[in-house]
């Protein structure tokens, strides 16, 4: 490859315009010892781009302590999942248990509330005949509320407790002359 | 995936990825650091991995978004330090140690190019990607891509032939 050519294909290299191919032939050519003096100022950047793409800074005992990190990772992740999908047993069997005791329960009493009747002149005479007994059975339950009567006599008669208190206070008169005669006792 | 999978077809791209978060992060240690956690994340999509077109592409992407991630927050940290240093800042001799040698100077014009810039320099430069790739990669459409490419390698040139030309004439 002669320089005039080089010279072509750095034209098109400084405009970004060049091929991989082309690059490598520049490459090569900068590699070489005999460099055209007008050239040779771009000798040192193409042996470092060279140069830089052999650097190998990391070894086999990098990937060691990245491969122990990510084992390390699993593992605490392996015992999230296994707290986790108990997590959702729970959940479901809780759930069941909710399912199953709703059609324990409401199945017979939607059973009691079924139609039994076909005539609707029937229905009414059942119905009225079980609210009569409903009420008739009220009635009954409110009469011994009328003995409330005798309870509001027994308050009033505790009302004359209160002159027991005043006959109290004066009691404490009493206590009074006690403590004088210790008082004359003592001198 | 199995982890036997893993090993065999995912961790063997780990130069490549951390060649690429060394041009970014310009240090080793967090590059290292960046590429194992690239790695950890790959893991925990091992059941989707298949169905990427390129599980490399992917890889190269999430380095990629990491380390702007970190550049992002480092530069959070260090704005209030480097607003105390600017002045000193501007003759520091550090700079001037580095700049020693050519593969230093070019190190450092390609680390201050824009990020986008020296993404796509480094894709087709040192890792010779074709443009799918890159295109996969940034999620920038061809044109694009070229634009970028030829501005970065000329300012590649232009600025290594300033700093020669300068040290020249100062000799």
């Amino acid at each position: 490859m002669n320089s005039r050519q080089i010279e072509i294909l750095l034209e098109r290299y400084f405009d970004g315009s060049t091929s991989l191919e082309d690059e490598k032939t520049i490459k090569d050519f900068f590699e070489m010892e005999d460099i055209p003096p007008h050239l040779i100022s771009l000798k040192d950047t193409f042996n470092f781009f060279s140069s830089e793409k052999k650097l190998e800074h990391l070894d086999e005992s990098f990937d060691k302590i990245v491969i122990a990190e990510i084992e390390e990772k699993e593992v605490v992740s392996i015992r999230q999942n296994r707290r986790r999908y108990l997590y959702y047993a729970s959940g479901i069997a809780a759930s069941i248990l909710i399912i199953i005791s709703i059609f324990i329960n409401f199945n017979p009493f939607t059973s009691k509330l079924a139609n039994t009747f076909d005539n609707p002149q029937t229905a009414y005479l059942e119905t009225k005949k079980a609210l009569l007994f409903l009420s008739g059975n009220l009635n009954k339950g409110i009469k011994p509320i009328g003995n409330m009567e005798k309870f509001d006599e027994g308050v009033t008669q505790l009302r004359k407790m209160s002159s027991l208190s005043k006959g109290m206070k004066e009691f404490e008169r009493i206590s009074t002359f006690y403590e004088t005669q210790q008082k004359i006792i003592n001198n | 995936m199995t982890i036997e999978n893993f090993k065999s077809e995912v961790l063997p791209i780990r130069n490549k990825l951390y060649r690429l978060a060394v041009r970014f992060l310009n240090n080793s240690a967090e590059a290292e650091d960046t590429v194992q956690e690239v790695f950890i994340r790959l893991w925990s999509r091992k059941e989707k991995l298949a169905e990427y077109r390129s599980i490399e592409a992917f890889a190269m992407v999430i380095t990629k978004n990491l380390c702007l991630d970190k550049i992002k927050s480092i530069r959070n940290q260090t704005i209030e330090i480097e607003k105390a240093n600017l002045q000193m800042n501007d003759d520091n001799p550090h700079n001037q140690v580095d700049m020693k040698d050519t593969v230093s100077k070019i190190h450092q014009i390609i680390a201050n190019l824009p990020e986008q810039q020296k993404l796509i320099i480094h894709l087709r430069d040192v890792e010779n990607c074709d443009f799918d790739e890159i295109a996969e990669i940034t999620q920038l459409n061809l044109n694009t891509i070229r634009v970028n490419l030829s501005r970065a390698r000329k300012r590649v040139r232009d600025t290594l032939l300033k700093i020669q030309n300068y040290e020249f004439s100062s000799n």
